[in-house]
């Protein structure tokens, strides 16, 4: 099965936000409360939240001397080798072959490494009752199940979110790239970062001007616990082996002393 | 629209003026955006970088009310340089006739202005006709009265110094977007112009129009895909509903309306009837006395009879102006005792809004009919109200949302599309129809008991069932059937025999005689049969590709006219009925078949034999117009209130507009800042939906004021700060969102700053706020009266 | 003078205490009615606070004495510590329940941790720390289990456990294995160490302890290292948001060291607390042995620390003035003793217990304030603070 991915082509965002409403539609995550604006422009709410799993943000960009308003698109990557997955001590969080990282809520213990783990800072938490969940976008996986695109895909007026296979939109992204001179910054957020994810942006103005997470390191999160959960098995057989050893050689004196059966001495 | 949505992919430049399209029409940026992948240019011309902007290739900005300036410098760009399509103008428009001696412009007021009636006399405006009454033309186009002649020294004025001077664009800027948009003159490009409610809502809004009309027949884009002057309706249905005679000045199918003046349907006739001597004109107009009587049928049935001049006298007349504003004002008077509010919000959607809820305040009885408990239904309990004081009976009936009733609707692009009943109304919520309905039955019951002329009502034909569902309510397709028009009597029409009750099939076979009935002419052949698969607005075929190259999708619900998919296709081909620009054919004549290829074309004729813009008399299109009130070519005025004096002429504002109250007209002095009201793609005209929905009130709860970081330093403000707006009507309180997009303007010699307000918030619901229309006029374009939201003047503060 | 546990004075101490206490408890059932969100100031951007860092970080290093007398003493010959063995097991069986039930207040859905038993992920460093707690806490309850034994006179099944224990102790190793390999090579290789050992003893080819089964201070010693190392595991996962003075790709080793130093440290404290209060004497040489075990502990944390630091190329970003290397040096500074490497004569001994036990006191601060620093770095880091101050090494960067 082809993995699945989806493009943010930010400069045919028109920050119209039908994403973000129809994600919450389609979950039925309650709207928060706020007031005026919680980031800059028309930004609302804050940032992602147990509520929201897809935020549009509003940025006002100065390129060439002039102030562009450029918009970015916050939600779950959806890596390769997701950071949170391997993470999971009991794989409530696993990514699908289809390309959607799913959250199984009956697993869940509630230990929240998922969050630490996660370089884009996605996973939230439902800290306000006493029977949380983790939540995040999900890449509506039970809609690709049922032969359906993503929610935020659906409504996106403008083609800015295409769903489809994940080379295929990398070549389509590298085309409108080498196509647009100029219209585009040379990288493929996504592509590299963690890994490789499966939700890839392109855009006109370098990403940091948009607060995306730029310190996400090109490997996946678990390349960096691997060589010691590898070691495990390693230090327990050395550490039997050493703590055996050394017990011998240190009683073989008192070997023959011994009473054939124990009892209780202090 | 004269195209339509899917046409926009078409064009090579889009212009959006007076509209912040992709803001608040976003389903419009899925096909701008496919213009921009097939190589467009897209041009946003606008107070403020929107969002619109961001997604356009090249922004103007410009002072808000000065946009006949900036088209008219287009307008001279073109002429100046020759960017015309010299063939398509000659030969389409009246740039060749003559005008009489009589007519004149000076300073400011065209010929024939009576300042004590502040009107035009527009006979001064006159063609020069000759013998047999036809208006005489100089085809080589050099004779200093024709329209070419005339325009160039009329528009000679509009240089790109003074323009700028005005507008407050850069000069760079606004050159490039003349070079940009009139490269479109060339035959095969086509430029395509969208506008909003940011050109109509203007005290010169109609000229603003005429002004895009112009520019669009000089570019020769009129007719052609991907051109076209495109008007994207605020309201998914509004195009219906003016379809339906629902604006004041109009009957069903754009009729005019019967003012007290014409006692009969002869006057009537008479007065609205255009003729024409010239053979070649269609003067399609020439056909009213069929579409009046078959609507005069449709109303009244068997009582409408030649006897009784069809039941004429059953028509109410208007007595003086009708308008909205108008009516706010006989409110505030007592002449108006009551009103029926169908999803309307007028305290907080029309202009001084103080005004309008006083006004509410005034009636014996008003009725809000709406899906939400609205600002207007509840004026009488407002911040600052004492019920006490107001004796309004108020009645607040609940209405089903489009989404729970069968019936249709008509997109800006004049596309009619049935739409089904997905879900049962809440509780008692019913539909308009079942509500009206109800309401004739309580009048005609009413009537018994005596009465005024109760003939009107009581002879009302009214045969829509009650039998769709167990609430009575009727059924939609028989009202479809009534406005498609049907035959009154047995009738032989070139040979085929058409029965009484037989559908018309087209609005060519209506009779002025009353043996055809007809809700809306321009609505004839959308139902032309008796059973529900006859319905073509229903119809959902999308079309192959390779066989409508242009997406026309002909069999894809129905269009008025007669299925027209682009109006006025006849001018997109050459006097041969060749394609101007054969990549992008909307008609073409085979010669070999002797008939036209491609969408309906405008009028079946051959071609050549008849002129291509059959709704004029002239059969030409107008680069000069004697339709409207105040000026045959739109000339720059400042809105009624500006911060600077009209730099062109000694008339600051326009000469004809309709200002209610000039007391309640403030002076640049008072009141520095230039301000402007607008929408956000987030809430929706005057809020009752979209501020009761909790996922759209968390994405913008709050009511703001942008404004620029300069203007907002001078005062002391930072984002997020509560600051007052007042203007001489009244004042509120937002919170400021300081911005880039706003800069200040260098005109006239001077800095100008804008501030925006969008006006979607009033005291009820969940999200409230000021209603930015306490600080707007009650000041009216004279040709519509709309109000002047756009372009004012006022002052802020920090709270 | 003698003093009972059940006879305790009520001194204001004791007072000061038992009201933290319960205001404590109460705000931990509070989180059982509305949330996480409600007792602390957790957030999206900082799951995890001070909680984890004091209690599971820092905590667990205090109760790690266990393990460490453990292996001092039967592994490498300590017999002088044995009676140490007694209250360090105490110390760390009390130590991990707590830390269980405290853990109990920060897991989201604490009712659920038994999932972890038959959802498996054995590549999560949180399933080791899951496991390892579980394991070892078994451990500890079973080498606890002779106190009650003799309390209680329970001969019978005192003799059914000393049979029992050792192949307890190896079917949890056993167990652990399949469960963080799940591979049946390593298993079975493991299984024959064991398995080979313990038949061994069987046999009386090698020495069986009468006091305590080899086997089960083993397995304490295995599952205690593998605990420890594996806190240290869970932050290698975070390079990008923990800053580099702290993060290290050897992490877990310096963990697992810092929990030996703290460990030793924590039995000294732990055995002068309770002769003074109990009113026993300080066995003084017994603990001066241990202070200089422990000096060694320390002395090669620090070395340890020092060399990760300077290897790793980081030497130099201590001496820039900012939070991260100011928090550093005062981590350092105040919370390392390094009085022990100052040369000259040893710790005093001095016969006032008070002052001794300040000293000792002192002693055991410097691992668990750097084990609960290195904790606390990633939590205070902020949300996305550590973008500016946690560059990433060039090699591992995305270039497209």
């Amino acid at each position: 099965m082809k993995t699945k991915a989806l493009l943010i082509d930010l400069p045919r965002c028109t920050g119209c936000r039908g994403c973000q409403v129809a994600c919450k539609q389609e979950y039925k995550r309650l709207a928060e409360k706020a007031t005026f604006f919680s980031g800059p422009g028309y930004q609302n709410p804050a940032d992602l939240s147990a509520e929201t799993w897809c935020l549009v943000t509003y940025n006002e960009v100065l390129v060439n001397g002039r102030y562009d308003w450029v918009f970015g698109k916050r939600q779950c990557m959806h890596c390769e080798v997701p950071g949170c997955a391997s993470a999971c001590p009991v794989k409530a969080l696993e990514k699908l072959d289809s390309g959607p990282v799913v959250y199984h809520r009956d697993k869940c213990i509630g230990c929240r490494y998922c969050m630490l783990a996660c370089p884009f800072v996605v996973p939230r938490f439902e800290y306000e009752t006493w029977n949380p969940y983790i939540t995040k976008c999900t890449m509506c996986a039970h809609r690709q199940a049922a032969g359906g695109i993503p929610a935020c895909a659906k409504a996106c007026p403008t083609g800015a979110i295409t769903f489809g296979d994940r080379d295929v939109l990398i070549r389509e992204a590298e085309r409108r790239i080498a196509g647009n001179p100029g219209a585009y910054v040379h990288h493929i957020y996504g592509l590299e970062e963690a890994g490789g994810t499966c939700v890839l942006h392109i855009s006109s103005v370098p990403f940091e001007e948009l607060g995306y997470v730029m310190r996400v390191p090109r490997s996946p999160m678990v390349a960096h616990t691997e060589p010691a959960m590898k070691a495990v098995p390693m230090v327990m057989f050395g550490l039997a082996t050493v703590l055996g050893a050394s017990y011998a050689l240190r009683t073989r004196k008192e070997r023959s002393s011994q009473p054939a059966d124990g009892g209780p001495t202090s | 629209m004269t195209n339509h949505w899917i046409d926009m992919k078409h064009a090579d430049v889009v212009m959006i003026c007076g509209s912040n399209a992709v803001e608040n029409h976003p389903i419009a940026a899925h096909w701008i955006m496919k213009a921009k992948e097939n190589g467009a240019i897209v041009v946003s011309c606008d107070p403020r970088y929107t969002r619109t902007s961001a997604f356009s290739d090249h922004y103007c900005k410009m002072r808000s009310g000065t946009d006949i300036a900036f088209v008219n410098g287009m307008i001279n760009y073109a002429l100046q340089n020759d960017r015309i399509q010299l063939e398509y103008v000659r030969h389409y428009t009246n740039a060749t006739f003559l005008l009489n001696p009589e007519y004149g412009f000076a300073d400011g007021l065209f010929a024939g202005y009576d300042e004590a009636t502040r009107s035009y006399d527009r006979t001064k405006w006159a063609y020069e006709l000759d013998a047999n009454g036809v208006p005489k033309r100089d085809m080589t186009m050099r004779h200093p009265r024709c329209v070419l002649q005339l325009m160039k020294a009329f528009y000679a004025r509009y240089d790109i110094d003074t323009v700028c001077s005005i507008t407050g664009t850069p000069k760079d800027v606004y050159r490039k977007a003349c070079e940009v948009y009139t490269s479109t003159w060339a035959p095969d490009r086509v430029g395509c112009w969208l506008y909003a409610m940011g050109t109509t809502q203007h005290s010169h809004g109609t000229q603003n129009i005429r002004s895009y009309a112009i520019l669009q027949l000089l570019l020769g884009n009129m007719g052609m895909a991907g051109g076209g002057v495109n008007a994207m309706r605020g309201e998914s249905n509004v195009q219906g509903s003016t379809d339906m005679g629902l604006l004041y000045h109009s009957l069903p199918g754009y009729l005019g309306e019967p003012v007290a003046a014409m006692q009969t349907l002869s006057t009537y006739l008479e007065r609205l009837t255009p003729t024409s001597k010239d053979p070649l004109s269609a003067n399609w107009w020439q056909n009213y006395p069929k579409y009046i009587t078959s609507l005069l049928k449709a109303f009244w049935g068997t009582h409408a009879r030649k006897d009784n001049d069809f039941a004429y006298s059953y028509l109410p007349k208007t007595v003086g102006n009708h308008s909205y504003m108008a009516l706010v004002e006989a409110m505030h008077a007592g002449t108006i005792k009551g009103l029926f509010c169908f999803g309307m919000n007028p305290a907080v959607g029309g202009p001084n809004s103080t005004r309008a809820r006083e006004a509410l305040g005034k009636l014996d009885w008003m009725v809000a009919i709406d899906l939400f408990e609205t600002d207007s239904s509840v004026f009488w309990k407002r911040p600052g109200a004492d019920p006490s004081t107001i004796a309004t009976e108020v009645f607040l009936l609940p209405a089903a949302a489009s989404v729970e009733k069968e019936g249709s609707i008509a997109n800006s692009g004049r596309w009619c599309q049935w739409r089904y009943k997905a879900v049962e109304p809440p509780g008692d919520a019913r539909s308009d129809a079942w509500i009206i309905t109800r309401l004739l039955e309580g009048l005609k019951k009413a009537y018994d008991a005596g009465g005024a002329f109760p003939e009107p009502i009581r002879q009302l034909s009214w045969d829509y069932g009650q039998d769709t569902d167990s609430h009575g309510e009727p059924d939609a397709h028989r009202v479809a059937r009534e406005i498609n028009g049907y035959f009154t009597e047995d009738r032989d029409i070139a040979g085929k025999l058409w029965k009484a009750g037989d559908q018309a099939p087209g609005f060519a076979l209506l009779q002025a005689d009353g043996s055809t009935a007809c809700g809306s002419w321009i609505y004839c052949g959308s139902y032309p049969g008796p059973g529900k698969t006859d319905n073509r607005l229903a119809r959902r075929e999308k079309s192959d590709p390779a066989r409508d190259p242009l997406s026309m999708h002909p069999n894809w619900a129905w269009c008025w006219p007669v299925n027209r998919r682009i109006l006025y296709n006849r001018a997109s081909v050459d006097a041969q009925g060749q394609p101007w620009d054969s990549k992008r054919a909307v008609i073409r004549w085979n010669v070999d078949a002797k008939k036209w290829e491609g969408d309906v074309p405008d009028g079946p004729w051959p071609p050549a034999e008849k002129l291509p813009f059959i709704m004029r008399p002239e059969g030409v299109a107008c680069l000069f117009a004697v339709a409207l009130v105040d000026g045959p070519f739109p000339e720059h005025y400042e809105p009624v209130e500006s911060p600077i004096r009209n730099p062109l002429s000694a008339v600051q504002y326009s000469p004809v507009c309709k200002v209610w109250d000039l007391k309640s007209i403030g002076e640049p002095g008072e009141f520095p800042i230039v301000a402007t009201t607008y929408r956000v793609s987030e809430h929706w005209q005057a809020g009752a939906m979209t501020r009761n929905m909790p996922w759209l009130v968390e994405l913008v709860p709050d009511v703001f004021v942008e404004l620029s970081p300069n203007l907002a330093r001078s005062k002391g403000i930072r984002t997020g700060d509560w600051v007052r707006v007042w203007t001489k009507r009244g004042e509120l309180k937002a919170r400021a969102l300081v911005t880039n997009r706003f800069e200040p303007l260098f005109v006239a010699g001077r800095t100008v700053d804008q501030i925006g307000i969008p006006w979607h918030w009033g005291y009820a619901g969940i999200a409230k706020g000021d209603s930015a229309n306490l600080l707007t006029a009650n000041i009216g374009d004279p040709n519509t009266f709309i109000p002047e939201y756009k372009a004012f003047l006022c002052d802020l503060a920090k709270a | 003078m003698r003093r009972s546990v059940l006879n305790v004075r009520l001194s204001i101490g004791i007072l000061a205490l038992a009201a933290i206490a319960v205001v404590g408890i109460g705000l931990a059932l509070y989180r059982f009615v509305a949330g996480i969100g409600a007792v602390s100031n957790l957030n999206q951007g900082y799951p995890w606070g001070f909680w984890i860092g004091a209690d599971v970080l820092a905590g667990i290093a205090l109760a790690a004495g266990g393990f460490v007398v453990a292996g001092l003493m039967h592994m490498f010959g300590g017999e002088r510590y044995h009676p140490l063995v007694r209250p360090t097991i105490l110390t760390a069986f009390l130590g991990y329940l707590l830390f269980v039930a405290a853990l109990m207040v920060d897991l989201g859905r604490p009712w659920t941790i038994w999932h972890m038993m038959i959802y498996w992920h054995h590549e999560s460093p949180m399933f080791e720390v899951g496991w390892c707690v579980m394991m070892y806490t078994t451990i500890l309850f079973m080498e606890f289990l002779p106190v009650v034994f003799e309390r209680f006179k329970l001969d019978r099944a005192y003799a059914i456990w000393t049979n029992a224990a050792p192949w307890g102790a190896i079917a949890l190793l056993v167990l652990f294995a399949f469960a963080m390999t799940q591979s049946i090579v390593w298993v079975l290789a493991i299984a024959c160490v064991l398995i080979g050992f313990e038949s061994l003893i069987r046999l009386g080819i090698v020495h069986r302890d009468p006091r305590m089964p080899t086997m089960l201070l083993m397995a304490g010693i295995i599952f205690s290292t593998l605990h420890q190392s594996s806190l240290g595991s869970l932050f290698l996962m975070v390079p990008h948001k923990l800053n580099h003075i702290w993060y290290s790709p050897i992490l877990p080793i310096s963990f697992f060291v810092s929990a030996v130093a703290a460990g030793v440290a924590m039995v000294i404290v732990e055995s002068t607390a309770s002769a003074w209060y109990f009113g026993r004497k300080v066995e003084e040489e017994l603990l001066k042995d241990v202070g200089h075990v422990l000096t060694w502990a320390i002395f090669f944390t620090l070395a340890l620390r020092a060399g990760d630091l300077v290897l790793r190329g980081v030497g130099t970003e201590l001496l820039v003035l900012n939070p991260q290397s100011f928090a550093f040096w005062i981590e350092a500074l105040v919370g390392l003793d390094r009085r022990p490497l100052v040369p000259g004569p040893g710790p005093s001994i001095q016969h006032q217990s008070g002052r001794h036990a300040a000293d000792e006191d002192e002693r055991q601060r410097p691992d668990t304030v750097r084990r609960a620093g290195t904790g606390v770095h990633v939590l205070v880091a902020g949300p996305r603070g550590w973008e500016k101050r946690c560059p990433l090494p060039t090699s591992d960067r995305p270039t497209r």
